[in-house]
C-alpha cells in the first residue's frame, strides 16, 4: 500500500522531468537517432551481443516494449525493468551488482567503477502512459541501462584478457581513456565527453541495440 | 579582438575546472569558427551572452534551463552549428556516466605500464599560441 502511494506521488516527478525545456526541444526536433557518422565500429562479438540484447528485450517486454510498459502499472514497470537489467548483466557475464531505484534525479543511472555496482533510476517510467513522450522515456531508460552495462563490459574486458574478444588495441584505448586525468567530464566539455573512446563506444552499442526496438 | 590564456584561465578558475581542463577548453575554443570564438571572447571579457539562436536554442536556455556551465554551453551551441544531428541527439539525453579515472585510474595506469605503454593525453594540450582571436 505504502509502495503504491509513493509510486503514485512520483508520477508527478516523472512528468516534471520530461516537461520544460527538454520537452520543448523534443517537440521542436522530434525523436532523434544517433547518426551513423557519429558511431564507432562494433566488432563481430559486439554485433552478436547486440542481437542477443535485442532478443532479450523481446523476451522481457514482448514485440513492443513501449506498449507493454504503457499498459503496465508503475509497480509492474519497475519489476519489468529490474528483470531486464538483471538478465542483461547475466547475458554479458558481468560480476557486478545491479539495482533499480526510483529517485527524484535527472540522471537515469550510472556504473560505479570502484564498487562495480550499476544503479538505474527509472523515474522516467513513472510518466503518464498517455504522455506524447512516453516512448522517448522508455527508450531513454533502456538506453541508459545498456549504456552503463557496456561500461561494465569495458571494465571487465580490461581486467580479463579474452573476455568479449576485445582487441588489444581497443583495450589499450579504453584503459588510456580511464587513466588519471584522461576522462573528459560531461560538465566540462559535452562534445568532448561523447566523442572520447569509452563514451563513443557505449553510446554506439546502446544505439545499435535499440535500433528496431519499439 | 583578442583573448589571452591568462584572461581565460582567470575566469574559468572560478568555475570548478582543473588547470588541465582549462587548457583543454582553451584549445577547444581555438578550433571553433570565428563567430563562436567571438561569443566566448565577449563572455570572458565583458560577461556578455550572445542573443543568437542556433537550431532554435540560445546560450541563455542552455545555461539557465538545461544547466550547462557557460563554457560548456558555448561548446554545445557551436556543436549545433557544425553537427546539428549529433548534437541534438545528445542534448536530449539526460544521463551522464561517472568519471572512471577518479575511481580506477591507477589500475588503468598499471595496465598500460605492464605493456610498456605511456599514458597519452585525451584532452587537448596547449599549442604554440596563447591567444584566441
Amino acid at each position: 500500500m505504502l509502495e503504491s502511494i509513493i509510486i503514485t506521488a512520483l508520477i508527478s516527478v516523472g512528468l516534471g522531468l520530461v516537461c520544460g525545456v527538454i520537452e520543448g526541444l523534443m517537440e521542436r526536433w522530434g525523436q532523434r537517432s544517433l547518426p551513423e557518422a557519429a558511431q564507432v565500429e562494433m566488432s563481430e562479438t559486439d554485433q552478436q551481443m547486440i542481437q542477443e540484447s535485442q532478443q532479450l528485450i523481446q523476451e522481457c517486454f514482448g514485440e513492443n516494449a513501449t506498449e507493454t510498459l504503457r499498459a503496465a502499472s508503475n509497480i509492474e514497470r519497475i519489476n519489468l525493468m529490474n528483470e531486464f537489467a538483471q538478465r542483461l548483466a547475466q547475458l554479458y557475464d558481468l560480476d557486478i551488482d545491479v539495482d533499480v531505484v526510483i529517485q527524484n534525479a535527472n540522471n537515469q543511472g550510472a556504473y560505479n567503477w570502484g564498487t562495480k555496482k550499476a544503479v538505474f533510476n527509472i523515474i522516467l517510467l513513472t510518466v503518464d502512459a498517455d504522455s506524447p513522450h512516453f516512448e522517448a522515456c522508455v527508450r531513454e531508460t533502456l538506453d541508459t541501462i545498456i549504456h552503463e552495462l557496456r561500461h561494465a563490459v569495458q571494465h571487465k574486458a580490461i581486467e580479463q584478457d579474452g573476455y568479449w574478444n576485445v582487441s588489444e588495441e581497443r583495450r589499450v584505448a579504453w584503459a588510456n581513456n580511464m587513466a588519471p586525468g584522461n576522462y573528459i567530464r560531461a560538465s566540462v566539455d559535452y562534445k568532448g565527453y561523447v566523442n572520447q573512446p569509452i563514451e563513443a563506444d557505449s553510446a554506439t552499442f546502446a544505439a545499435q541495440v535499440l535500433q528496431g526496438v519499439h | 579582438m583578442k583573448l589571452s590564456f591568462q584572461e581565460f584561465e582567470n575566469i574559468l578558475l572560478h568555475d570548478d575546472y582543473t588547470v588541465k581542463e582549462i587548457r583543454h577548453l582553451f584549445n577547444v575554443v581555438k578550433k571553433m569558427d570565428k563567430e563562436s570564438r567571438l561569443w566566448v571572447i565577449k563572455w570572458i571579457l565583458f560577461g556578455e551572452y550572445p542573443n543568437d539562436e542556433v537550431e532554435g536554442v540560445t546560450i541563455q536556455e542552455l545555461v539557465n534551463d538545461l544547466g550547462y556551465k557557460p563554457m560548456n554551453a558555448f561548446i554545445v551551441l557551436d556543436w549545433l552549428k557544425t553537427d546539428p544531428d549529433t548534437a541534438k541527439y545528445f542534448i536530449l539525453k539526460t544521463s551522464h556516466s561517472q568519471d572512471p579515472s577518479e575511481q580506477i585510474g591507477h589500475e588503468m595506469l598499471d595496465f598500460l605500464q605492464s605493456r610498456n605503454i605511456h599514458q597519452s593525453p585525451v584532452m587537448l594540450e596547449q599549442t604554440d599560441t596563447d591567444v584566441i582571436e
